[in-house]
């Protein structure tokens, strides 16, 4: 089943445009992963898709429905998670706050006040007192048992590897059907990054689709499912991930020989 | 959930300091009331009189540069402004000055979420001089504009009249002017910190204010934070304005006159940190109000005394370049010479793992 799907995205800075006219798609239950050199728009793509940057042609699609242009508090409601590529915590605040805040979309006002926008109160089933969002923090730290005896410390103070992990339980709060990760290797030591892509594999196991883009193209190919490799703003090849791996082109290209 | 409840080592360790300090500034206290006679405490009671005030107008300050970026220099005639209405509603309306205070925060607090929607929302994005100097104008506006209105005159807030009391010869306290500044200050640094530390809100705005864009992408209603942000600032204004009326006259120029003590404050506390701005405010406070005693003895005149704040402030600025509680920038961690002082004297607890670490990567 389709669940997000892109259709030539036209996007840029302002003026500049860096996107043009990309493509993609993501299944459910799978981990795509983008990769492609410096330059090549992978970040671009990732932000136009969760509503950072607007896009001047093209679609987006979630479940068949058109959400191209949709304001990221919106696809956070509607089941989008999104974890930049640095600075994906907030420093002054504890782990806790951190992942309360990653639930602050769904979280019912104890007091109902009529210019509270949290949209749809009462419509949402989803929809959180603190005493549940707090329940849910001790559920999500659960996959990242390092966390827990820091849940008070200051994300700040935190290692690089640490505060990764944080940003994942974050955006893991409202348990998202899809996680649009933005280089989730980027500045971390190698023993490192296989922590955090074996989180991002649990992560996905756990019933969320995954999309990853990554510098770190053979890493990344070995736990997706399916890869899109990007230069200067266009497709350049797409396919399974094992298929990408054994691509001579692609490895040669791409993946350092 | 109780992991989570328990009593952290971080705030242990803070209480820990506070209580220490608290000590160190009693015993202090007591060796120069000793020393110079106990007149000393009578000017530090003035000193904590105007902290609480620079206190308030320093927390509303520096929460609106957490969250938009800029120093808003028409804080201070803000200030005036919430004095004036108070002034309004005690004089025209003749009723107490307490009504008077709560009608002006709220109609601050209305001023500073107009002040965002009518004019700093369209400046977002363009760096932080256009909003500045917007603040500048805004204050000019003000001020001239209370002019207007009230003309020149100065005025005196309606209070009822209670005699000072004395404690000892030379030592006396007056309820309104002295407790009752220094309790309003109490009362705003704590439920700012149960606004910052207990609230969705407060967290949120903690959150903008560390990172804005995290902040929208995690789905913090940014816009709303921002009005909020914009009404705290601008209600503790009205009360410190009130408060400044309260222990001297009211003027168009009251807030104008303390603002540079405010900004004073909030630079020596680490711009941005409303605990930074507390301690900065009581710095400032303390050292203004305490240097008279020093000032006479030496010869001087009191008026001086306006010059000892920044003093202060340069002095904290070439230890501690961020601010006593602001967080230092990372390329800046050890060059600063206290720490040099204190390795060469004998090195200092942490500093071998601190080389440690540096060489290790």
């Amino acid at each position: 089943m389709i669940l997000l799907e892109a259709q030539n995205l036209h996007s840029g800075y302002g003026e500049m445009e860096i996107l043009h006219g990309v493509s993609m798609r993501l299944d459910s239950q799978e981990i795509v992963t983008i990769i492609g050199p410096n330059g090549a728009g992978k970040s671009t793509l990732i932000k136009t898709i969760f509503g950072l940057l607007r896009p001047t042609a093209g679609q987006v699609t979630f479940k068949g429905l058109d959400i191209t242009g949709k304001p990221p508090r919106d696809l956070v409601l509607d089941g989008l998670a999104y974890v930049p590529q640095s600075n994906n915590t907030f420093p002054s605040l504890t782990v806790l706050e951190n992942l309360e805040m990653g639930a602050i979309t769904r979280r019912a006002s104890p007091i109902p006040m009529p210019w509270n926008r949290s949209r749809g109160s009462a419509t949402s089933p989803r929809m959180m007192n603190d005493s549940q969002i707090r329940r849910r923090a001790i559920e999500t730290i659960a996959l990242f048992p390092n966390l827990r005896p820091k849940l008070r410390e200051r994300a700040g103070n935190l290692s690089g590897g640490e505060q990764q992990m944080v940003a994942l339980a974050k955006s893991m709060m409202l348990d998202p059907d899809i996680l649009l990760i933005d280089e989730p290797s980027a500045g971390l030591a190698p023993k490192l990054v296989d922590m955090v892509f074996s989180k991002i594999v649990e992560i996905n196991g756990s019933g969320t689709s995954v999309v990853m883009v990554e510098q770190n193209a053979k890493k990344a190919l070995a736990i997706a499912n399916r890869g899109y490799i990007l230069e200067t703003g266009r497709n350049r090849y797409e396919g399974a991930a094992k298929e990408l791996l054994q691509n001579t082109d692609v490895a040669k290209l791409y993946l350092g020989g | 959930m109780r992991e989570v409840l328990r009593f952290t080592p971080r705030s242990r360790r803070q209480l820990l300091r506070a209580l220490i300090v608290t000590t160190i500034f009693v015993i202090f206290l007591a060796a120069l009331a000793t020393l110079f006679g106990i007149t000393i405490l009578q000017y530090t009671l003035a000193g904590f009189r105007l902290s609480s005030i620079v206190i308030v107008a320093a927390i509303g300050l520096t929460v609106i540069y957490g969250i938009r970026g800029f120093a808003n220099f028409a804080y201070g005639d803000l200030m005036t402004l919430g004095a004036y209405v108070a002034l309004f509603v005690n004089m025209n309306m003749a009723l107490s000055l307490v009504w008077g205070a709560i009608v002006s925060f709220v109609v601050l607090a209305l001023v500073g979420i107009l002040l965002e929607v009518l004019i700093f929302a369209r400046l977002e994005g363009r760096g932080p001089v256009p909003p500045i100097v917007a603040s500048v104008g805004v204050g000019l506006i003000v001020q001239n504009g209370i002019r207007a209105v009230a003309t020149t005159q100065q005025w005196i807030f309606r209070v009822p009249f209670i005699p000072e009391i004395p404690i000892v010869p030379g030592l006396g306290f007056h309820w309104i002017r002295d407790l009752g500044t220094v309790a309003v200050g109490l009362a705003f640094m704590i439920s700012v910190h149960i606004l910052l530390t207990y609230t969705n809100l407060g967290k949120a705005m903690r959150a903008t204010a560390d990172n804005l864009e995290l902040a929208k992408a995690t789905g913090i209603d940014t816009k709303l934070v921002t009005y909020a942000a914009w009404a705290v600032s601008c209600s503790f204004a009205s009360t410190a304005g009130v408060l400044l009326g309260l222990i001297g006259v009211v003027s168009p120029v009251i807030g104008f006159n303390v603002l540079l003590l405010v900004f004073a404050a909030v630079i020596v506390g680490g711009i941005g940190s409303p605990y930074g701005a507390v301690l900065g405010g009581l710095v400032i406070g303390l050292s203004q109000e305490m240097s008279v005693p020093l000032l006479l003895g030496l010869g001087a005149s009191s008026a001086y005394k306006v010059a000892i704040p920044f003093i202060v402030m340069i002095a904290v600025l070439i230890l501690r370049p961020w601010g006593i509680a602001g967080r230092p920038p990372p390329f800046a961690r050890r060059v600063f010479f206290i720490e040099k002082i204190l390795d060469a004297i004998g090195g200092r607890p942490g500093a071998a793992q601190d080389a440690e670490r540096e060489s290790g990567g």
